[in-house]
């Protein structure tokens, strides 16, 4: 049975994916997010180890992998723009 | 009193000469960073072919669009990279991402750990600050003064574009660089040490009177 279970493809990314980002925001960079379309960029609250931790823990918690090539800095600009880097992530990932 | 340069002038380079002009600067610009950049690249990518590739890309704080060159005649001898804080920031997070792409994803915690501790050595570059990224004169061309010429022009381009204070990080055993800028005004507002790196940086800052 447990075999089984490992053959069972990974579901694709679901649930909360703003919610699961701004909590990720809150641990790499100790920072609340207020919405969606707060610009961390502009603000200067994302630093290049922030977005190094970021872009790390973004594969991990969401289990992508990002296309590096295609990746902007403008991205990374809200919790509106990763959530569709994330899901744009997902789909070529799965 | 202005220094005489003779047929020395700065100017920014040209579209058609950036290509032939990376192997020109190479030198001199990755000096300037190091040691930390030695340190930093090493184990993740090859620093020069890295930083010679981030000459070529705009949003790089080491992009030759960003360089004032220090020309004898059309021959490149040294020049500076500076830049507001603002634009640091943004360019510094686009060399992060770069980094980023240009490594296996195995050494992503490599990266994170490395990039903690540059965030230990260098405090941070606030707003308002007008920032020496880099500065250097190619060795066959030392000790004439260009150093110092670069320096000044260096505070002279930040007037120009309106800002009133100054920084810069300079390794703390580069004392000749440090004398440099003790003699422009610059004073040592932190020195910063990092065991794991095993480097001492000082951050210092000049600040416009009135």
């Amino acid at each position: 049975l447990t075999g089984y279970a490992e053959q069972i493809p990974e579901p694709p990314i679901h649930g909360d994916i703003p919610g699961r980002i701004q909590d990720l925001f809150f641990r790499v960079l100790n920072t609340e997010i207020s919405s969606p379309d707060e610009d961390v960029i502009e603000s200067g609250l994302l630093d290049s180890l922030g977005l190094i931790e970021l872009l790390s823990e973004l594969e991990h918690e969401f289990g992508i992998i990002a296309d590096l090539a295609e990746l902007e800095i403008d991205d990374f600009r809200t919790v509106a723009s990763i959530t569709e880097l994330v899901i744009r992530a997902g789909q070529t990932t799965g | 009193m202005a220094k005489a340069l003779g047929d020395l002038r700065f100017r920014a380079p040209s579209d058609h000469e950036t290509a032939r002009l990376v192997p020109a600067l190479l030198g001199w610009l990755y000096e300037a960073g190091n040691p930390f950049y030695e340190w930093f690249f090493s184990e993740l990518v090859d620093g020069p072919r890295t930083v010679g590739g981030w000459m070529l890309r705009p949003s790089s704080e080491v992009s030759l669009s960003r360089i004032e060159l220090l020309v004898d005649g059309d021959v490149p001898v040294g020049g500076f990279v500076a830049l507001g804080g603002d634009e640091l920031l943004a360019c510094r997070r686009a060399d992060a991402l770069a980094l980023m792409t240009s490594v296996a994803r195995e050494a992503w915690g490599r990266v994170e750990q490395k990039a903690t501790i540059a965030r230990e050595l260098f405090p941070p570059v606030e707003s308002d600050d007008y920032y020496l990224s880099k500065m250097g004169v190619v060795p066959e061309r030392r000790g004439r003064g260009h150093g110092a010429a670069i320096a000044a022009e260096y505070v002279e381009a930040g007037v120009r574009h309106g800002f009133r204070r100054f920084r810069l990080d300079v390794w703390a055993e580069n004392s000749a660089a440090i004398r440099l800028y003790e003699s422009l005004g610059f004073e040592t507002i932190a020195e910063s040490t990092s065991e794991r790196a095993g480097l001492t940086y000082r951050a210092m800052a000049y600040e416009l009177a009135g």
